[in-house]
C-alpha cells in the first residue's frame, strides 16, 4: 500500500506520452474535476484520479496504441489489492474508441467530406510552409467539444498551458478569451468540434490553438471579419476581436463543410 | 431530464436581494443557456421584488468573451428600461484590458471598482432622489405586470 503522494509518479508516466506542461495541465484539470485538488494522491484518491485520467485519455491521445500504453502504465500506479474491473474495462474501451477523425465525422452531415482531407492537408502544408518541423509543435492535446461542460475544460486546459509556458496574467486572459470565443462558436454553429492545443518553440515560445468543426461553415468570411458585421446572437465581434488579441490568426471555412481557425500567441 | 437541463439546474446564477437592490454575482465561464436563463430571471425578479437597483458583479469572471459582454450589456439595458439603476462592478484588470483590445465596449453603464462601491453608489443615488421632491419618483412597486 502506498501512503506517499503519487503526483510525481503520475506525472512521470504522463510525460512519456505528453510534454511536461501538458502532463501537468492534464493532471491539474483531472484533480479539479474530481475535487481532489487539495488531497494528496494516495490509495483511494489515487485510484479515483487514475480512473478519471484514463477515462479522459481518448480526448487527448488520438492514437489507440499510445493511449493503451499510457493507460497500462497509469494502472500500474494503482495500489495493490484493488479490483481489476475498471482497468480492464477502460482498456477495452480505449481500444474500441474510434480514432479522432472518425469521432468528428459522426457529427458531420451525411454529405460531409471524407475525414476532412482538405483541412489535414492544409495543416501539414502550412506547417511545412512556415518551416516548422513537427518537433517545433512539441506535443498536441486534443479536446473534443460537444457539450457545454467542455467549455470550462477548454478554458482550463488553455490557461494551465499558458501558465506553464510562462505567460503573464494579461496574456493568459487573452488566450483564454480567444479559446472561449472559438469554443462558443463551435457549440453554437456546429454543435461539436475539436480544439487542439500545441506548444510551439519557433520563432518564439508560444501556444498554438486550432479550433475545427464540420458544421455549416461561414458563407462570407470577409463580411464576418469586417467592421460592418453584426451577428444574430452576439456583437459580431467574436472573430474580429479574437484576431486582435492574438499574434497570428488564420481562418478558413467552406460552406457546408466546416470551419478551421488557428491562432498563435507568443510569450 | 436532458443533460442540458440537468446542467442548467446546477448552473443557475443566483440573484440576491439586498436592501431592495438585486445583486447578480456572475462567476466563471458560462455556457449560453445559463446566460439566457439569467436574462429571464433578472427581468422577473426586478418586477416581483420591486427592485430599485441592480448590481451585476463580475469580479469572479476571469474571461469575458463577446457573448458574455453582450449579455451583460443587454441585462443592464433591460433593467434601465424598467426604471432600475444598474451598476456593473468588479471587472478584473486583465479582463478590462482584453475587452478594450478586442474592441468590445459596454456603453452607457455605470461601472465601479467593486461591489462595495456599487452599493455606495446606488445608496447615494437613492438619497439624492429622495432629497429632491420635484425629482422623478418611481413607483416603488413596479407597475409592469408583463412577467407575472
Amino acid at each position: 500500500m502506498s501512503s506517499v503522494d503519487a503526483t510525481d509518479a503520475i506525472l512521470a508516466v504522463l510525460e512519456k506520452t505528453f510534454s511536461s506542461p501538458i502532463a501537468r495541465a492534464l493532471l491539474t484539470v483531472t484533480r479539479r474535476r474530481e475535487a481532489l485538488e487539495h488531497t494528496p494522491l494516495t490509495d483511494v484518491s489515487l485510484r479515483r484520479a487514475i480512473i478519471a485520467l484514463e477515462r479522459s485519455l481518448p480526448a487527448y491521445v488520438a492514437d489507440p496504441m499510445r493511449r493503451a500504453e499510457c493507460a497500462r502504465e497509469l494502472r500500474k500506479l494503482i495500489p495493490e489489492g484493488d479490483g481489476e474491473s475498471p482497468a480492464s474495462d477502460s482498456a477495452s474501451r480505449a481500444q474500441a474508441a474510434p480514432p479522432r477523425t472518425a469521432g468528428a465525422m459522426k457529427a458531420a452531415p451525411p454529405v460531409a467530406p471524407p475525414p476532412s482531407d482538405r483541412f489535414e492537408n492544409k495543416e501539414r502544408a502550412q506547417v511545412v510552409d512556415r518551416g516548422l518541423a513537427s518537433a517545433a509543435a512539441t506535443a498536441a492535446t486534443i479536446l473534443r467539444i460537444s457539450s457545454p461542460e467542455d467549455f470550462q475544460n477548454a478554458s482550463d486546459v488553455g490557461r494551465d498551458l499558458c501558465r506553464q509556458l510562462g505567460f503573464g496574467p494579461l496574456d493568459q486572459t487573452k488566450v483564454s478569451t480567444a479559446i472561449c470565443e472559438l469554443t462558443r462558436n463551435i457549440l453554437q454553429y456546429a454543435g461539436r468540434g475539436e480544439i487542439k492545443f500545441a506548444m510551439v518553440s519557433t520563432p518564439r515560445k508560444g501556444i498554438e490553438v486550432h479550433a475545427v468543426d464540420y458544421g455549416p461553415g461561414i458563407a462570407d468570411l470577409s463580411l464576418v471579419m469586417s467592421s460592418k458585421y453584426r451577428s444574430r446572437t452576439g456583437m459580431g465581434m467574436g472573430l474580429k476581436g479574437t484576431k486582435r488579441i492574438v499574434d497570428e490568426f488564420e481562418i478558413e471555412s467552406v460552406p457546408g463543410r466546416g470551419t478551421r481557425v488557428v491562432f498563435r500567441k507568443y510569450t | 431530464m436532458s443533460k442540458e437541463e440537468r446542467l442548467a439546474h446546477g448552473m443557475r446564477i443566483p440573484i440576491i436581494n439586498l436592501y431592495s437592490n438585486l445583486i447578480v454575482p456572475i462567476q466563471g465561464m458560462l455556457p449560453d443557456f445559463v446566460m439566457t436563463q439569467l436574462q429571464d430571471d433578472v427581468a422577473r425578479r426586478i418586477v416581483s421584488d420591486g427592485a430599485e437597483g441592480l448590481i451585476i458583479d463580475v469580479s469572479g469572471v476571469s474571461v469575458m468573451d463577446s457573448y458574455v459582454t453582450r449579455v451583460v450589456r443587454d441585462l443592464a439595458l433591460t433593467a434601465k428600461l424598467m426604471g432600475v439603476r444598474t451598476v456593473l462592478s468588479g471587472i478584473q484588470a486583465t479582463v478590462a484590458m482584453t475587452l478594450v483590445e478586442m474592441g468590445l465596449d459596454i456603453p452607457g453603464i455605470k461601472t465601479t471598482l467593486n461591489l462595495e462601491r456599487a452599493l455606495e453608489y446606488l445608496d447615494e443615488q437613492a438619497m439624492a432622489e429622495n432629497d429632491d421632491p420635484l425629482g422623478e419618483r418611481r413607483n416603488p412597486r413596479g407597475d409592469a405586470d408583463v412577467f407575472r
